[in-house]
Formats: structure tokens, C-alpha cells, sequence
């Protein structure tokens, strides 16, 4: 009786000191959505930019380019220009690629950096594409961006292009509709 | 049905968990030398992911989740999965001897075992969702489905790699090889093998 | 200081957790595509270890032997999860990398069966000396691996560019089959060495 009183007190007290550990510690270590946001745009601009408006992404129909991929959310930033958190689909072994898009007011791609990504594997061999999608703007057909490729990652070059196409339809439709401008 | 069809070609072959996402490695490796404790093995396993998937998920995205207590996932699960495999392993012994003795023997390994954990972890995250083109998180039935798949495709991969293993070491070969080096190279044409798999576009 | 010189040849060569005892396959065949990967993987792992041999060897004596398994891996948990949020917080692009294979760390073998074979018995300096080393020997061979993976495939190390990826690289190293393929190699070769080394021992201790 009394080992298995021991045993339980024991066990209970490493709970209890762990839990609270771990409860002080993800207090302290919080990430909030504000401060994710603040890094994708500290990746982008060197200058200082902040959010001014989040979009409502259901405010827009992009069902038809939803086989190239999907909006996750976009931002209007102070100096005028879009941040979209885009995921292009039809990445090799049908993953995804996330990027966020720095659009600016006039519908040009301004920067395209990389945020995450689902099954691709040769994701070293992408890092110089991004600067291949800066100036293609709304009106840019879907042909210029298939053209997009890098050797021997085709799959991921698509979806990363797909991402970017598809960030670029949405805030075209926005604009469309009378949105900020 | 389309999303179940996906997740069975999904987990099973292309994102194989042995071969392309390289989780349960040690009992690939430990458990291949003969195919019959290779069948036990990848059925144990089999098991008790889809279990794991049916437990885990609820309590992550019902309890943990909600209340702001995501970060104690780690341990949540991990406890979890270690008293799921106590309780099936008693379950077994006492109610079905003859599954017992099928798998019985390997159920303590698999409490340590990344594919059960890492299946866990896989479900509740944004990512396998978005792969498998799920708006917003897997679903109970989408996550035990996953568990189970997955399963299936480590069965696979185990049984191929026993298969092999059986014949090729009959016979002597290089004794720098043996043992490890050589469960690799199997492996490495294996992995060859399914990666024809990722070229299937759905 | 003859401790720790045994300690540090154990965990770097002789006991080598990834080359010798094939502990903790799965985020070596995973992570080693990159060395930066590597590099951030065999941190966090040595990070784990160390803390948590010499949190297991303080209460070694606390802990029932009926549960020790269970607060072994509660307490490995718990590092684990300070790990993952110091990473979210601090360098998240490591913990992007990393990706499943951070919480996977709790089920690492060689952490567990370190703390059980080891901590559990040992003082805690000792243990602590043990998890360092150990740690470095799984990160040496990790980076290892991933500057050879990474080189071969990419032409790159630590995302430096040494030479243009389309004017040579062997793509099938940055695949999983290359994963094994490396891995295969680099232990047959690692224990052919270390055997040799143990010979030679053994010869010049006879005499």
C-alpha cells in the first residue's frame, strides 16, 4: 500500500511540475497571428510596413482556379500593396506549396518568398525561382507562368506557380468588385 | 468517397510511411528477417494506428485545442498512445489468444514507435489536410482512414522488405554488408520503387 | 577527466547512436537532405538528451522503479515541447524545417533507451557528459550525411552554393531512395573503420 501511495504522489508531482513548466513557458513563448503576420512581411519589405487591413477571403467566388489552388488569407498593407498568403496545388506527389505574394496596388508581383510547403522534396532546388514570378502582373496568361520551371523539380515549380497565379486572380477579382484601391 | 479512395492511394502508396516519409524505421528494419513475424508486426501496427488516429484526434481537436492547451500535445499523446498499447495488449491476451500470439509479442515496441506518434501528429496538422485537398481540418472518419492506410502501406513495405531479405541473406554474402547495410540497400530499391507512385496525379 | 575522455570516445565513435547502435533511423533518413537540417535536428536532440539524462539521473532514486518508463518519457516530453516552442518563437525557420520530426524526437530511441540504460544508474555529471556526447555523435553523423546528400544533390552546403546544381548534381541523392543508400553506405564503412581501430588496439594490447 505504501509503494503504490509513493508511486502515484511521484507520478502526480512530475505531472504537475511539468505541466506547469510548460503552461508558464508557451505563456511567455507565445505566437500570436499578429506577429506571424509581422514575419512574412519582415521577409518581404526591408522597409518598415505594417498591416493595415485584413481581407475577407470569402468576400470572392476563385472557385474556378480551385484545382490550381486555394487563398489562405491577404492583407492590404500602408503603402498600398497586397500580401497574399497563397497555396498552389499540383506540387510533386500532388502536394502544395504556400507563398505569400507582395502584390502591389497596380496588380504587379513585387516579391514571392516561400512559406510552407506539403510532400515536395526538392524544395533546395526552388530557392532561386521566386524572383522569376517579380513583374508578372494580372493580366499575364497562364502559358508565362507553366514556363516557370525548374529542371528536375517540375512538379514544385507548378505548384509554386499555381500559388502565385492564383494570388493574383484573387486580388484581379477583388479589384473587380470595388475593392480598396 | 472520393476523399477515403484519395487517402487509401495516399497513405498506403505515395506518401508511404515507411519508404517516402520515413517513419517506422526501427521495426522496418528490426522486424524484417522473416516474413511471419513481418505479417505481425505490420498487423500490430496496423492496428494500433488506426486506433491511435481514433483517439488522438478527438481529444486534440475537442479538449486540447479549444481550451488553449495545444502546446501539451506532445505529452497528451504520447500517454495516450503508451496506455492505448497496455490496454490492447491486455484486451488481446485475454479475449483472442490466437491474436495475441499472431502480434501480441510486438505491441510494447510499438509504444516508442515514430509511425504510431508520428501518424498522430500528422493528422491534427494543417498540412496532410491541405495535401489531400481537405478545406480545413481531416474529420474523424478522414483521420481514422489515414491511421488505418497508413498502416496498410507500412504492411506492405515490411512484407516486400521480408521478402526480399529472406532470400538474399540465404545465401553468404559480404560480411561488411550484413545486418543493417544490407536492410538499406533493399530499402534503397524499394523506395526506388515507390517512387513511381509520385507520379500519379490525381 | 579519464571519465569524460571515455565518455566522449563512446558517444562519438564506439557507441555512435546513428553509425554503431542504428538508433534513431527515422529523422536521420528524413532530415539529412540539407545540412542546415541535419545541424538544427542534432541540436535539439543533444539539447533533449542532455537535459533530460540529467533531470532522469537527479531522480533516479525518486522514481519507482513500476513507472519509470512512463515519467522517463513524461520528462523527455517535456523538453521536447520547451524545444518546440523556444523554435516557433526563435528561429522558425528551423522549426518549419523540422517540421513532424521535432515531436518525434519524444519517441527517439536513442533518448529513451540512454535514459534507461545509462541515466538511470549513473551520477548525474556523468549522465549529463553522456547526453553531450551522445549528442554530438548523432549530429556529427547526421551532418555528415547531409553535407553529402546535400552536395551530391544540390551542389550546396548550408545552402552555399559551391558548384551550379544544373551543370552537376545526382538528384537521386536528395531522394528518399538516396536516404537509405547513404545511410547504408556510411554505416558499413563507419564499422569497417572502427573495427580496424579495435583491432589495432587489441594487437597492441597483446603485446
Amino acid at each position: 500500500m505504501k509503494n503504490s501511495l509513493k508511486t502515484i504522489t511521484v507520478m502526480l508531482a512530475i505531472i504537475l511540475v511539468c505541466g506547469a513548466l510548460l503552461a508558464i513557458l508557451s505563456d511567455l513563448l507565445f505566437v500570436s497571428d499578429q506577429e506571424r503576420i509581422n514575419r512574412a512581411i519582415g521577409k518581404i519589405y526591408t522597409e518598415q510596413v505594417s498591416l493595415e487591413q485584413t481581407i475577407d477571403i470569402n468576400s470572392v467566388d476563385l472557385s474556378s482556379e480551385a484545382n490550381k489552388g486555394e487563398i489562405k488569407a491577404c492583407y492590404v498593407l500602408d503603402n498600398g500593396d497586397y500580401l497574399v498568403l497563397s497555396r498552389g496545388k499540383k506540387g510533386y506527389a500532388n502536394g502544395t506549396i504556400t507563398t505569400y505574394v507582395a502584390i502591389s496596388s497596380d496588380l504587379v508581383v513585387k516579391k514571392v518568398v516561400q512559406d510552407s510547403y506539403t510532400g515536395q522534396t526538392l524544395m533546395s532546388k526552388l530557392s532561386d525561382i521566386y524572383s522569376r514570378y517579380i513583374d508578372k502582373n494580372a493580366s499575364t496568361p497562364y502559358d508565362d507562368f507553366e514556363k516557370v520551371i525548374v529542371s528536375g523539380a517540375t512538379f514544385s515549380s507548378n505548384a509554386a506557380s499555381n500559388s502565385v497565379y492564383v494570388a493574383l486572380r484573387f486580388v484581379n477579382a477583388y479589384t473587380l468588385q470595388g475593392g480598396q484601391n | 468517397m472520393g476523399t477515403l479512395l484519395l487517402i487509401a492511394l495516399t497513405a498506403t502508396f505515395i506518401n508511404n510511411f515507411v519508404v517516402v516519409q520515413f517513419l517506422g524505421i526501427c521495426p522496418f528494419l528490426g522486424v524484417s528477417k522473416d516474413t511471419k513475424s513481418a505479417i505481425g508486426m505490420g498487423v500490430a501496427v496496423t492496428f494500433v494506428m488506426t486506433i491511435t488516429c481514433l483517439v488522438t484526434y478527438p481529444i486534440y481537436t475537442l479538449i486540447l485545442e479549444p481550451n488553449g492547451l495545444a502546446y501539451l500535445e506532445v505529452i497528451v499523446f504520447i500517454f495516450v498512445i503508451a496506455a492505448l498499447v497496455q490496454m490492447i495488449e491486455s484486451f488481446l491476451k485475454k479475449f483472442s489468444p490466437t491474436l495475441y500470439n499472431a502480434m501480441g509479442i510486438y505491441l510494447p515496441l510499438i509504444t516508442t514507435n515514430c509511425a504510431v506518434l508520428g501518424v498522430a501528429e500528422l493528422v491534427i496538422d494543417a498540412g496532410t489536410a491541405e495535401a489531400l485537398g481537405i478545406i480545413g481540418s481531416m474529420g474523424l472518419l478522414n483521420s481514422v482512414a489515414y491511421g488505418f492506410f497508413g498502416g496498410v502501406g507500412f504492411l506492405v513495405s515490411i512484407v516486400i522488405m521480408s521478402g526480399i531479405r529472406e532470400k538474399i541473406t540465404k545465401k553468404p554474402f559480404n560480411k561488411r554488408l550484413s545486418g543493417f547495410p544490407i536492410a538499406m540497400l533493399i530499402a534503397t530499391f524499394i523506395a526506388m520503387a515507390f517512387y513511381v507512385f509520385s507520379m500519379i496525379s490525381i | 577527466m579519464i571519465n569524460i575522455k571515455k565518455l566522449a570516445s563512446n558517444g562519438l565513435i564506439f557507441e555512435n547512436p546513428t553509425l554503431r547502435l542504428v538508433l534513431g533511423t527515422c529523422p536521420t533518413l528524413a532530415l539529412t537532405t540539407s545540412a542546415f537540417s541535419s545541424f538544427g535536428m542534432g541540436i535539439a536532440v543533444t539539447f533533449v538528451l542532455i537535459c533530460s539524462n540529467a533531470i532522469i539521473s537527479m531522480l533516479k532514486n525518486i522514481i519507482p522503479k513500476t513507472i519509470r518508463i512512463p515519467a522517463f518519457i513524461l520528462i523527455i516530453a517535456t523538453f521536447v515541447t520547451i524545444v518546440k516552442l523556444v523554435l516557433d518563437k526563435f528561429m522558425p525557420d528551423l522549426y518549419e524545417v523540422l517540421g513532424v520530426y521535432l515531436p518525434l524526437i519524444v519517441v527517439n530511441c536513442i533518448i529513451l533507451g540512454r535514459a534507461e540504460s545509462f541515466a538511470s544508474k549513473k551520477p548525474v555529471l556523468d549522465s549529463a557528459f553522456d547526453g553531450l556526447f551522445m549528442g554530438l555523435g548523432f549530429t556529427l553523423s547526421l551532418v555528415t550525411m547531409g553535407t553529402i546528400r546535400e552536395l551530391l544533390g544540390n551542389g550546396s552546403i548550408f545552402g552555399l552554393a559551391i558548384w551550379d546544381p544544373n551543370v552537376f548534381s545526382i538528384g537521386f541523392f536528395s531522394s528518399s531512395a538516396g536516404a537509405f543508400f547513404t545511410y547504408a553506405i556510411m554505416i558499413a564503412l563507419f564499422n569497417y573503420i572502427v573495427t580496424k581501430v579495435q583491432e589495432k588496439k587489441a594487437l597492441r594490447g597483446a603485446k
